[in-house]
C-alpha cells in the first residue's frame, strides 16, 4: 500500500550511483528519455537528500505521493472532521435526555392514557435523565390506577420503559387506605349480592337508584344486651350483580351523503421535538392515516427526530338516497357493534327491546337493552379526627 | 598446486550454489515479471532494456515498457513489463 512516498526524478546516468546507496528500498524505477523516476519511503527521504548532496547528485524534481498525501489534499477534510466531532458531541448531549416513553404489559389502559397521565406529572419526552425518579413514577401510577398491581420503570438508552401488570379481572379493588362504602353507579335492579366485608344494605330483587348505598363500610357493634357500642369502619367489599337498562337511540336519514374516494397519496413530515417540518399546506378534504416512526440507533437509543408518514385519501361528498333495506342493514350493523362493545365489557345481555321504525324521511332505531353486569362504585368515608370516623350518609 | 573446482565441491557437499559460487537466483513468471536475487548493481536501465550486473556475468532483460517495481541494494529486485528475452553475457557487448 502506498502510504507516504516521495517520487524523485534524476538524470538516468546518476542512477547507478544512487542504487549503490544502502537505501531501504526503491520502488517503481522507470526511465523516460534521459530521466529516471523512482519512489522512496518518506522515512528515508532526509537521509537520501543528504547523500545526494554529498555525492553531488542533482535531484531534478520531487513529489509527495501516497494515501496520506491524497487525504491531505482533500479540500473539505477539516470540515468533514469538524462535522464528525460535532455529530459525536450532539449524540453525547442527546443521550442525556429521554426521547421516548414506552409501556409494556398494559391491556385495559392504553399507551395514550398512561402517557397523558405521566405528562400531567411533568414527565415527558425531552426530560433530563438525571431528573427522572423511577420510584416516584412507579408510586404515581400505582396510586392513580387502582387496577395496576405492579409497576417497574427503567431508563434504557434514551428510552423510558414502564412495565406494568394489570389486575383486569377484578372490577372493584382496594383503592386507598381509608374505609369506604359501595354505592350504586346508576339505576338498576339488584340480581345478586355477596358481601365479603361491610354490611349489605340491599338484597336480591331490590330496585336501587344512582348513589344508593349497596354495601356499607360502617359495621355496628352491639353488646350482649343488643345495645350499640360503636361503629367499626371497614373497606366494603363484595360481588354485586345488577340488571341495568341501557337506552339505545339512533336516527338515520334516508337522504345521506357518501364519501367518494379518489386515489390516495403519501406525504412525509419530519418532526423534531414538537415542531413539524415539510407540512402539506393543501387543505383538501381527505381521510388521513398517520404513522409515526421514531428514529433510533440500536434498540433503545431514540433520537428526538421522527418521521411521520401520512396516507391521504381525498374524497368528495356525494348526495345519495338510501333505500329502506339499505338503511335497515346500516342500523343493524351499528346496533350489533354496540352490543358487541357491551359484551366485551363482560355484560350479559338479558333483553333486547330495540326496534327499527320509519318516520317520514328518517329511520329511528330505539329501545332498551337490559344487561346483567358487575355493579357498584367506591365512596370513601371521610375521617374527621383520630378515633372518630364520620360516615357521610349518617 | 591443487586446482580447486568450486562447482564440484558444491555438488558433492550439497552447499547452496548461490552462496558459495555467488550465482544469481532468477525467477521468471510468465512474460510479465522477473525476480532477480544476488546481483551487484543495475548497469543500464531504459524502457526496452535492463542490464543487471552479477558476479560472473551480465543479465540482459529485453522487452517493452520495462520498469523495476522494487529494488533493494544487493538483495532482490522485480522487473515488470512485456518481457521478450532474457540472456546472459560475460561482457556488456
Amino acid at each position: 500500500m502506498k502510504y507516504h512516498l516521495i517520487e524523485v526524478c534524476i538524470n538516468t546516468y546518476e542512477l547507478k550511483r544512487i542504487l549503490k546507496f544502502n537505501a531501504a528500498e526503491y520502488k517503481n524505477i522507470r526511465c523516460k528519455e534521459n530521466y529516471t523516476y523512482l519512489w522512496i519511503d518518506k522515512n528515508y527521504w532526509n537521509e537520501f537528500k543528504e547523500r545526494c548532496q554529498k555525492s553531488q547528485i542533482e535531484i531534478v524534481s520531487e513529489k509527495e505521493i501516497g494515501f496520506i498525501n491524497k487525504i491531505k489534499k482533500i479540500q473539505y477534510i477539516r470540515v468533514f472532521g469538524v462535522t464528525i466531532c460535532l455529530f459525536v458531541a450532539i449524540l453525547l448531549v442527546i443521550s442525556q435526555f429521554v426521547w421516548n416513553i414506552s409501556f409494556d404489559g398494559n391491556y385495559t389502559h392504553t399507551d395514550a392514557e398512561l402517557k397523558n397521565f405521566i405528562t400531567e406529572n411533568n414527565i415527558n419526552t425531552g426530560i433530563f435523565k438525571a431528573k427522572i425518579d423511577c420510584d416516584n413514577i412507579e408510586k404515581l401510577i400505582r396510586n392513580n390506577f387502582s387496577d395496576i398491581t405492579w409497576v417497574c420503570a427503567e431508563v434504557k438508552g434514551t428510552n423510558l420503559i414502564i412495565h406494568l401488570n394489570e389486575n383486569y379481572n377484578k372490577i372493584i379493588v382496594e383503592k386507598e387506605d381509608a374505609p369506604y362504602n359501595i354505592v350504586a353507579n346508576c339505576d338498576a335492579v339488584i340480581d345478586s349480592i355477596i358481601t365479603r366485608s361491610g354490611a349489605a344494605n340491599v338484597k336480591s330483587g331490590d330496585q336501587v337508584k344512582k348513589g344508593d348505598l349497596l354495601i356499607s363500610g360502617a359495621v355496628d357493634v352491639y353488646n350482649e344486651f343488643e345495645e350499640l357500642i360503636s361503629s367499626k369502619y371497614v373497606k366494603a367489599d363484595g360481588d354485586i350483580e345488577a340488571e341495568v337498562n341501557y337506552n339505545y337511540s339512533k336516527k338515520y336519514d334516508l337522504k345521506g351523503k357518501k364519501k367518494e374516494y379518489k386515489k390516495s397519496y403519501y406525504t412525509f413530515n419530519i418532526v423534531v421535538g414538537n415542531k413539524t417540518f415539510f407540512t402539506d399546506s393543501k387543505q383538501k378534504k381527505a381521510d388521513v392515516i398517520t404513522q409515526s416512526y421514531k428514529m433510533k440507533i440500536f434498540k433503545n437509543f431514540y433520537l428526538p427526530v421522527s418521521i411521520m408518514k401520512k396516507q391521504k385519501i381525498p374524497f368528495k361528498y356525494k348526495d345519495i338516497q338510501y333505500s329502506k333495506e339499505e338503511l335497515k342493514s346500516l342500523a343493524n350493523k351499528d346496533f350489533k357493534y354496540y352490543l358487541m362493545t357491551l359484551e366485551q365489557k363482560g355484560y350479559k345481555i338479558l333483553e333486547n327491546n330495540v326496534k327499527i321504525n320509519f318516520i317520514g324521511d328518517q329511520c329511528v332505531m330505539e329501545g332498551d337493552v337490559k344487561v346483567l353486569q358487575p355493579f357498584g362504585i367506591l365512596e370513601t368515608i371521610n375521617v374527621v379526627e383520630e378515633g372518630t370516623t364520620v360516615n357521610e350518609r349518617n | 598446486m591443487i586446482a580447486i573446482n568450486k562447482s564440484e565441491i558444491c555438488e558433492k557437499s550439497s552447499l547452496p550454489k548461490d552462496v558459495f559460487l555467488g550465482d544469481s537466483i532468477i525467477e521468471i513468471i510468465g512474460k510479465r515479471s522477473v525476480y532477480i536475487e544476488n546481483y551487484i548493481l543495475i548497469n543500464e536501465i531504459t524502457e526496452s532494456r535492463i542490464i543487471v550486473k552479477c558476479k560472473h556475468y551480465y543479465i540482459f532483460v529485453l522487452g517493452k515498457q520495462l520498469n523495476i517495481e522494487y529494488y533493494s541494494n544487493k538483495a532482490c529486485m522485480k522487473i515488470v513489463g512485456d518481457i521478450d528475452e532474457i540472456s546472459f553475457n560475460r561482457s556488456l557487448h
